[in-house]
C-alpha cells in the first residue's frame, strides 16, 4: 500500500454536516454581532497614511499578532516565543525619562518593574525596538531575549519595532481582571497599546495585526488587521475585537525617541506647539511630543516618521537602488552582474514576476532580497516604459 | 528530522509572484464581488449567499484538518463568523475562495491549539480508538474507513505547517501557488513542506502496524476494481 492509495481513500471521506443546525446557529450569531465600526470602502490613500516606513517594512514582514492566552496555558506564552528566535538577553536601556529605580542609561532585565514617573519615558533595545511609556504607566519585563515581552499593568506603551525576518520581535501582554492574557506581539511595525481596565486599545499605524490563539511555536496565526487600524477589545473576550480602518480613527504615531538636544545634529525639527486646552487626554494617553521630520509635516492631522523615498523613474535609478540592496552580499573585490526583466503596467509600475537572470546574488540575505523586492514593487515607476524592460545591474 | 520551514533563497531568480490579474472577469466572479461588497456593508442576505456558495468546501477542509473530529460543525460556524467579521478587510488581492480558505486554516489551527490545552475528559474516547461507529456498513467500506482513520492518525503526527500544506495540496487539490497565499509563505517553502510531509508520512507508514493488517483487504479491493 502506497501513500497515494491512502490519499485516494481519504479523498473519498466526506463530512456529514447538519447544515440546518449550522445555519441556524451561525445566523443567530451573525444577528448578534455588534454593528461594525465605520469602515472605509477603499484602501486609504497613501497620503493619508499616518506613518510611511519605506522599504524597511514589507507588509508581510510587519505582521503583528494579538494573542489571547488562557491562564491555564500561561506557560505557553513564554514557550511560544522561546524557540522562535535567538538573540541576546538584552532588554534594552532607559534612554530618557524618570523611571523609579532606573536612571537613564540603566539596563533593563527580566523581572524589572518599570514605573514611569516622568511625563513620558523612552526606552531602547538597540536595533530591535524603541518604545515609550506614559506617566503613570506600570510595566514589567517578562522576557528579555527576543522577543522582548513587557507586561502592561497600567497605562500605555508605544513602540517602533525593527522588522525581523522570522518570529516576533516585541510583545506586550495585558492581563484581564478575569485572568486571561492578551498579547500584542509584533514582527516589525509601529503600534501603541493602551489599557483602561479590561479595555484594550491598539492603534496600528504600520504593519499588520493578527488576532488569534498563541502559537506553541512559530508565528501567531489569526485574524489579520492591516494598518491603519484602531482596534478595541475586551481583554476577557477575544471575540470582542472591533476594528476601525478609518485613518481619522487611528491615533497618530508618537515619537519613540527622546527629543534631541539643541547641540545635536538631527533630522528632527522642534515639535509644534500643542494646544493643551483643545486636547482631551484619556487616562492612559501618552502626553508626548508629536514627531515631525524636516521634510514631512503632518498630513490629515497625522505625522510622518520617515521621509518617503522617491520613486525610481529610470532604469539606471532602479539598477542603482538594487545594487545598493545587494552591495553587502557580494564578496570583496568582486562584481556580480545580472539582468532584471520587469513587466510594466501602463503607469510604469511593475506587475507580475520580476526575474533576475542569473538569480539575484545567490545566498543573499532575506533583508537584501526584501530590499530588492521593495525597490521593484514599491518604488519603481518607469516613465514611458514599454510592456517589458530589461535592466542590467552590476553589484560591486 | 530537521524541519525545513525557513524561507529559502529564490533560486529561480523570481523575486516575488504577484497574484495574477485575470484579463476578463468571469460573470461568476463579478457577481461574487458584488455579494462581497454588499456583505461587507452588513447585507445578511448577500453573506448568506456567499456562505452557501463556500460552506461545502470549508466543511470538507475543516473536516480533513480536524481529522474527522466531531467539532466540524462548530468550527465551520466559527469560520464563517470570522469571515463575516473580516469581510471589510478583504481587499480582493486574492480570490475570495483563497481568502476564505486562509480564514478556515487559521480558525482550525486556533481550534486545534485550544483543544490541545483543554483537559481530556474520561468519557471522551482517545483519538486513535479502533471502534468504528460505521461498523454496520459493508465490510469493505468499514475497512476503507479504518484505513482513513489510520491515515488521519499519521497526519496528526506531522507538524501543523506541513500537515496544513499537505492537506491543502494532496486532499484539496490546491496548487502550491494558491497555498502560498493561504498560509502566507513563499511558494518554495510550500513545496519544501510538501516534500518533507510526504517523506515523513511514508516513513510513518512503514512503521505503522495497523496498516499491515489492512494491506490484505486493500489488495483484495484493488483486484476487484474494474
Amino acid at each position: 500500500m502506497k501513500l497515494d492509495d491512502l490519499i485516494r481513500d481519504a479523498k473519498k471521506d466526506k463530512p456529514e454536516v447538519d447544515w440546518k443546525s449550522v445555519d441556524e446557529k451561525l445566523f443567530a450569531r451573525i444577528e448578534q454581532e455588534p454593528r461594525q465600526l465605520a469602515t472605509s470602502d477603499e484602501a486609504p490613500a497613501e497620503g493619508a497614511r499616518v506613518v510611511w516606513i519605506g522599504s524597511a517594512i514589507a507588509l508581510a514582514a510587519a505582521a503583528a499578532a494579538l494573542v489571547l492566552v488562557h491562564p491555564t496555558s500561561g506557560g505557553v506564552g513564554i514557550d511560544s516565543h522561546a524557540g522562535v528566535m535567538g538573540g541576546s538577553q538584552n532588554a534594552g536601556i532607559v534612554a530618557a525619562g524618570d523611571v523609579q529605580n532606573h536612571a537613564p542609561g540603566a539596563q533593563l532585565a527580566r523581572g524589572d518593574r518599570i514605573d514611569v514617573v516622568d511625563q513620558v519615558a523612552y526606552f531602547e533595545a538597540p536595533g530591535k525596538v524603541r518604545w515609550t511609556a506614559s506617566h503613570g504607566s506600570l510595566l514589567h519585563v517578562e522576557h528579555a531575549a527576543s522577543p522582548l515581552v513587557l507586561s502592561l499593568e497600567n497605562g500605555a506603551a508605544e513602540a517602533q519595532v525593527t522588522p525581523v525576518p522570522n518570529g516576533e520581535a516585541f510583545a506586550i501582554d495585558v492581563t484581564a481582571s478575569s485572568g486571561e492574557v492578551v498579547r500584542v506581539a509584533v514582527h516589525g511595525t509601529h503600534l501603541r497599546v493602551a489599557r483602561d481596565g479590561d479595555k484594550i486599545t491598539v492603534d496600528l499605524t504600520e504593519g499588520v495585526v493578527s488576532i488569534g490563539a498563541p502559537p506553541r511555536r512559530g508565528s501567531t496565526i489569526g485574524q489579520l488587521v492591516t494598518a491603519p487600524a484602531h482596534v478595541e477589545l475586551d481583554a476577557r473576550d477575544l471575540s470582542s475585537v472591533r476594528v476601525d480602518h478609518a485613518p481619522s480613527a487611528v491615533r497618530p504615531a508618537e515619537r519613540v525617541t527622546p527629543a534631541p538636544r539643541a547641540d545635536q545634529e538631527t533630522a528632527f525639527v522642534a515639535p509644534p506647539t500643542i494646544n493643551q486646552s483643545t486636547q482631551t487626554l484619556q487616562p492612559f494617553e501618552i502626553v508626548g511630543q508629536p514627531l515631525t521630520t524636516v521634510t514631512s509635516q503632518a498630513h490629515h492631522g497625522a505625522t510622518s516618521l520617515v521621509e518617503r523615498p522617491a520613486m525610481l523613474t529610470t532604469s539606471d535609478e532602479v539598477a542603482a537602488a538594487i545594487a545598493a540592496c545587494g552591495k553587502d552580499q557580494v564578496r570583496p573585490n568582486t562584481t556580480f552582474s545580472t539582468n532584471l526583466t520587469l513587466h510594466l503596467k501602463d503607469d510604469g509600475r511593475v506587475t507580475g514576476d520580476a526575474i533576475f537572470n542569473p538569480p539575484f546574488v545567490p545566498g543573499a540575505s532575506e533583508s537584501a532580497r526584501q530590499c530588492a523586492s521593495d525597490v521593484i514593487f514599491k518604488r519603481t515607476k518607469l516613465a514611458g516604459g514599454t510592456d517589458t524592460v530589461t535592466v542590467p545591474i552590476e553589484i560591486k | 528530522m530537521a524541519e525545513r520551514d525557513t524561507e529559502e533563497p529564490h533560486q529561480n531568480g523570481i523575486v516575488s509572484v504577484a497574484p495574477a490579474i485575470p484579463f476578463a472577469v468571469p460573470q461568476k466572479m463579478s457577481e461574487e464581488s458584488e455579494l462581497i461588497a454588499r456583505a461587507a456593508k452588513g447585507d445578511t442576505a448577500a453573506f448568506r449567499a456567499l456562505y452557501q456558495r463556500h460552506r461545502s468546501d470549508v466543511a470538507r477542509l475543516v473536516y480533513r484538518m480536524l481529522s474527522g473530529s466531531a467539532d466540524v460543525e462548530d468550527v465551520v460556524q466559527e469560520v464563517f463568523v470570522q469571515v463575516y467579521r473580516s469581510l471589510k478587510d478583504f481587499r480582493g488581492q486574492s480570490k475570495f475562495s483563497t481568502w476564505v480558505h486562509r480564514v478556515a486554516v487559521n480558525v482550525v489551527l486556533m481550534h486545534r491549539r485550544a483543544a490541545r490545552s483543554r483537559p481530556t475528559y474520561s468519557e471522551e474516547l482517545p483519538h486513535d480508538h479502533t471502534v468504528d461507529e460505521h461498523s454496520v456498513l459493508p465490510d469493505e467500506d468499514a475497512e476503507r474507513r479504518a484505513r482513513v482513520r489510520v491515515f488521519q492518525n499519521l497526519l496528526e503526527k506531522l507538524a501543523d505547517k506541513k500537515r496544513t500544506v499537505f492537506i491543502l495540496h494532496e486532499l484539496e487539490g490546491i496548487s502550491p501557488q494558491e497555498i502560498a497565499s493561504i498560509v502566507g509563505a513563499p511558494v518554495l517553502t510550500v513545496r519544501t513542506r510538501l516534500f518533507y510531509a510526504r517523506r515523513e508520512l511514508e516513513a510513518l507508514m512503514a512503521t505503522e502496524p495497523r496498516l499491515a493488517a489492512l494491506r490484505g483487504t486493500f489488495a483484495r479491493e484493488k483486484e476487484e476494481e474494474p
